[in-house]
């Protein structure tokens, strides 16, 4: 495998697990909760693709429409189930004080909720899907054959990224979100709306988590209901080790662990391959050893006496 | 009457940190809480402020109870606070921080008229505007918290603890700027640890230990009793 492949290959599951870990950082953020069900709200969008029936071949539904109109399908469904949780689940909850870990165990339980109603209603038989049959093919840049999907999902994410960042430096909102990361309980003392504000950061952690929904059908072409558990895994320990409560360091932290078990793959000896994760997540435990705050944390951003 | 605290309890646990208490501050008053540390100024503040829980008692704001609501409605009421430890946003800027706390307010050319009022006052944002707040000096961390508090216009201002942390000279320079606040008919409920301080500024003066009012009164009276430094320091009202 030629080197420049395996670049953009480690890049684009890194693009992918930088999305993911984004998005449960901004959860996160402002309500000190780990949203485990943001794996699953990415296979929602996935299955939104095709009709809804336990049959066993998958006909499309909004993965037939045009595809800026099979975009913003996936956008919304993705992004009003994730409201949902915050409205349904979460915000009662919080109403009542639950702290970090109930909310935490709370977000498992809406993680098998939602993984048994598409279990009941597609059955557990992964179901393959092909969404942009264009991106599957293979282009030549000097000489090197890369995927085009790989690419696109380098592309996508540096632009979702910078629309992010503009988004919550520039709007009254976004600066709003940032404060109440950094203390909740002040922010609403200066007037800051908190369901609002966590209503908010749920609806761009769908968004985030509908590109990855596209992103990765778009690669894998496959179904499965347990899809979203990896990817919430991942983007969990992303966070971690680019130090919780940093959006930056969450996009970092992901990127690193997904172009880490990339490179691995590829560099490992064949017979070690198999073991892959053991050497990433040990990777990350090494991390963790001797940066227990995260790799991305520059200490001092906090106030001075 | 703007604020009135009536037969005020809160608990943490099941340890009182507050017994009882009741106050009141009228408009346009500069008020002190003082006492030593653990009086519960600090709980009072955030009691009124909504972000503790009352056991009993009543808070009322300009005549309705706003026990029990959520501090973002207490602060889109009129009432403000400058917190203990000052609470600034480290990871935003100068601008940022105003520009959370402008949202409890209306109209976008009104608020950028405050801004302009409110930077005056602290020219020294003015020359950090676009720079993080966790860079500031602890002394203009200060100036940023009331920056902070006043750029929705409050009816009432809470302040805990302004000169804490700040070498005196500084400290001396927060209270001449609250000063200059009740003149610009701000209505100003203080916390302050030094006694003398706390007399000079404000009208009127509670003093407050383990929880319990102690002492009342204008502060004249209070600064020329003699029994005022002794209630201070823990010894009982004599009959």
């Amino acid at each position: 495998m030629n080197i420049v492949q395996l670049l953009v290959d480690a890049a684009s599951l890194g693009s992918q697990y930088a999305l993911v870990a984004l998005g449960i950082g901004l959860v996160f953020g402002v309500m000190r909760m780990i949203n485990f069900a943001h794996g699953d709200l990415i296979m929602i969008g996935a299955y939104a693709l095709v009709v809804p029936t336990a049959a066993d071949l998958a006909a499309p539904l909004i993965g037939a429409w045009p595809f800026p109109l099979l975009i913003a399908g996936i956008l919304c469904v993705v992004t009003l189930v994730a409201l949902a949780t915050e409205r349904f689940a979460f915000r009662a909850l919080r109403k009542r004080g639950a702290d970090g870990s109930t909310l935490l165990i709370s977000s498992f339980a809406v993680s098998y909720l939602i993984q048994s109603l598409v279990l009941f209603i597609h059955t557990g038989r992964p179901k393959s899907v092909s969404i942009f049959g264009a991106l599957t093919q293979q282009v030549t840049i000097h000489g090197v054959r890369v995927g085009l999907v790989d690419i696109v999902t380098i592309i996508v994410t540096i632009l979702l990224l910078l629309g992010l960042s503009l988004y919550l430096r520039r709007s009254r909102a976004g600066i709003e979100i940032r404060a109440a990361a950094e203390d909740f309980t002040m922010a609403r003392m200066l007037g800051v709306r908190a369901d609002r504000a966590i209503a908010l950061a749920f609806g761009l952690s769908g968004i985030l988590a509908a590109a990855v929904s596209l992103l990765y059908v778009a690669k894998t072409g496959v179904l499965d209901f347990r899809m979203g558990v990896p990817l919430a895994i991942a983007g969990f320990v992303g966070t971690v080790i680019g130090g919780m409560g940093s959006l930056p360091g969450a996009v970092l932290g992901g990127f690193s662990l997904g172009a880490a078990s990339m490179l691995l793959q590829a560099l490992l000896p064949a017979e070690l391959r198999p073991a892959r994760d053991a050497f990433v997540y040990g990777l990350v435990i090494v991390v963790l050893l001797f940066r227990p705050q995260g790799l991305f944390v520059t200490g001092n951003a906090g106030e001075r006496i | 009457m703007l604020l009135s605290v009536d037969s005020l309890q809160v608990r943490y646990g099941k340890a009182p940190a507050i017994h009882e208490l009741s106050l009141c501050v009228s408009a346009g008053e500069i008020v002190c809480l003082v006492g030593p540390n653990g009086a519960g100024k600090s709980t009072c503040m955030l009691a009124i402020a909504g972000v503790v829980e009352p056991a009993h008692g009543d808070i009322q704001f300009e005549g309705r109870s706003i026990r029990g609501l959520p501090p973002e409605t207490i602060a889109r009421a009129g009432i403000s606070l400058v917190p203990e430890g000052r609470r600034i946003f480290g990871r935003l800027t100068v601008r940022e921080n105003l520009v959370v706390a402008s949202g409890a307010q209306g109209g976008v050319g009104q608020a950028k008229a405050q801004f302009d009022r409110v930077l005056a006052l602290f020219p020294v944002l003015q020359e950090r505007y676009n720079g993080y707040a966790g860079q500031l000096s602890g002394g203009e961390q200060q100036q940023l918290a009331i920056a902070r508090a006043l750029i929705c216009k409050p009816k009432l201002l809470l302040v805990d603890e302004p000169s804490l942390g700040l070498a005196p000279l500084f400290a001396d320079r927060v209270f001449q700027t609250l000063r200059s606040l009740r003149e610009d008919g701000t209505t100003l409920l203080v916390v302050e640890q030094s006694a003398r301080r706390a007399l000079a500024l404000a009208d009127r003066t509670y003093l407050l230990r383990s929880g319990r009012l102690i002492l009342d009164g204008p502060s004249n009276v209070l600064a020329a009793d003699p029994e005022f430094e002794h209630a201070y320091f823990g010894g009982a009202r004599r009959p």
